[in-house]
């Protein structure tokens, strides 16, 4: 299982240009990673719980529903992050030259696929 | 004042120009200025959004310096932008956000505010102090509602209009104590008659009649003289007690014969025990004003003397204490 999710995400790297992608369990632990060498899973994955946490946090002050997806640009890239319903986050890194229209399209797909997978 | 004005209008030419729901600048993490619908969250929703203000500014450690987050959900969205020299612009949008808009307006209303970023700081120190002011006058105002303590002119006007009724009962009072005491006189005087006929009427018979009298007669009279006795003792308390003043009337004369301070110099009282403990020092003043019921508008003598004392209990700096006390004295 944790291949086939791998896969998926080598596959989003691939096509888009991304410098990683990681799978993120709702409550912050990595399920499936595929990033640079000098970047921790772990990382990221705790960046995106705590700033994921903190919107929906705003959102249901606002009584709105969950947060579908979530940006942040730096002087250095993308940090993506994509709910998948209930089961994960998707955060994918990104280069600061990347195309964010497609790569937002991309990850639109993938969602889909890793719904499927995980049911 | 002018800076606070041109953020204003940025601000709120951004809150426009977005469809906003919430339009905020920060400094750091704190909110400086900031316009919103939800007039019913305005005191929430700032401080949520520094939270998320906070860990925006944090997160370079992963993607370098941040420039924006954008983040979305149904019918929602939040956008945070770094507009520079530690300034972050957020904009929350209730309805379908348009992405490219909120980038292009928050990089204007970046432009506008960057020859005013070196006032932002002294503004928001300004707010704080006066945030913090508001939460002491609210806090002061709670402690009086949750203490009941009634304001000086509310407790005066309370007392005033409460004299004519307390001198009523006073008077209803005195008239039942004389009625009662004017009974017991009068059926201490009808024993007394009865006992002295009983008296008389036994002298007049004859040695020889009392002789033969039994003893239980004589044990009678000496149970009359107990009585009697008794009878007296009642009398003398009643005299007494014609006598002795009542304790309100002595607590009357008490007061009558204290002496009268100026007002003006508890006023200056309070203010010094103001300096000397702090803004606390009002609240504190009220409650030791409580305490020793002392009325404000017309101190006596001894009722200051305690209030000063009470008072310099609360200051803990020994040094200030003295310096409390000295005062106070030489006011006196």
């Amino acid at each position: 299982m944790a291949y086939s999710f791998e896969e998926v995400l080598q596959e989003l790297i691939r096509d888009t240009g991304a410098e990683g992608a990681v799978l993120v369990s709702p409550d912050g632990l990595a399920i499936a990673s595929v990033l640079p060498e000098n970047i921790d899973e772990d990382r990221v994955a705790a960046m995106g719980a705590a700033i994921l946490s903190l919107g929906e946090r705003v959102a249901s002050e606002l009584e709105k529903g969950e947060l579908e997806q979530l940006y942040v640009k730096g002087s250095e890239g993308y940090v993506i992050f994509t709910g998948i319903k209930d089961f994960a986050v998707l955060g994918v890194l990104a280069p600061s030259n990347i195309k964010l229209g497609l790569l937002l399209m991309e990850i639109k797909k993938v969602i889909k696929k890793l719904e499927q997978q995980m049911g | 004042m002018e800076t606070l004005k041109e953020i204003e209008k940025i601000i709120g030419n951004l809150f426009l120009t977005t469809n906003s729901s919430f339009t905020g600048l920060y400094y750091e993490e704190e909110v400086v200025f900031f316009k919103t619908i939800n007039k019913e969250k305005e005191k929430i929703l700032p401080e949520l959004i520094s939270l998320l203000v906070r860990k925006f500014i944090k997160s370079d450690d992963l993607i370098g310096s941040p420039e924006y987050l954008f983040t979305e959900g149904k019918g929602y969205a939040i956008f945070l932008f770094n507009a520079g020299d530690n300034i972050t612009l957020v904009t929350v949008i209730e309805g379908k956000p348009n992405f490219s808009l909120l980038r292009l307006e928050h990089d204007k209303a970046s432009q506008l505010l960057k020859g005013l970023s070196k006032e932002i700081p002294s503004i928001l120190e300004e707010k704080q102090k006066e945030e913090e002011r508001k939460r002491q006058e609210e806090l002061k105002k709670d402690t009086e509602e949750h203490t009941e303590i009634p304001s000086a002119k509310t407790q005066t006007k309370q007392q005033k209009d409460q004299i004519p009724e307390k001198q009523e009962e006073k008077r209803t009072e005195k008239q039942a104590l004389k009625q009662k005491e004017t009974t017991e006189k009068e059926e201490i005087d009808e024993d007394i008659k009865e006992l002295e006929e009983i008296f008389s009427s036994t002298s007049e018979e004859t040695i020889d009649k009392q002789e033969k009298e039994s003893i239980d007669t004589n044990e009678k009279v000496q149970e009359q003289e107990e009585v009697i006795e008794e009878i007296l003792e009642e009398k003398q308390q009643v005299e007494e007690r014609e006598e002795t003043p009542s304790l309100e009337e002595i607590l009357l004369s008490d007061e009558a014969l204290s002496e009268e301070v100026n007002p003006e110099i508890v006023e200056n009282i309070r203010l010094k025990f103001i300096e000397g403990i702090g803004p606390v020092g009002k609240i504190l003043f009220k409650k030791v004003v409580e305490k020793v019921d002392i009325n404000l508008e017309k101190p006596y003598r001894h009722k200051v003397e305690e209030l000063i004392e009470k008072l310099s209990e609360e200051i803990t700096v020994e040094s200030r204490k003295e310096d409390f006390l000295k005062y106070c004295r030489d006011l006196l």
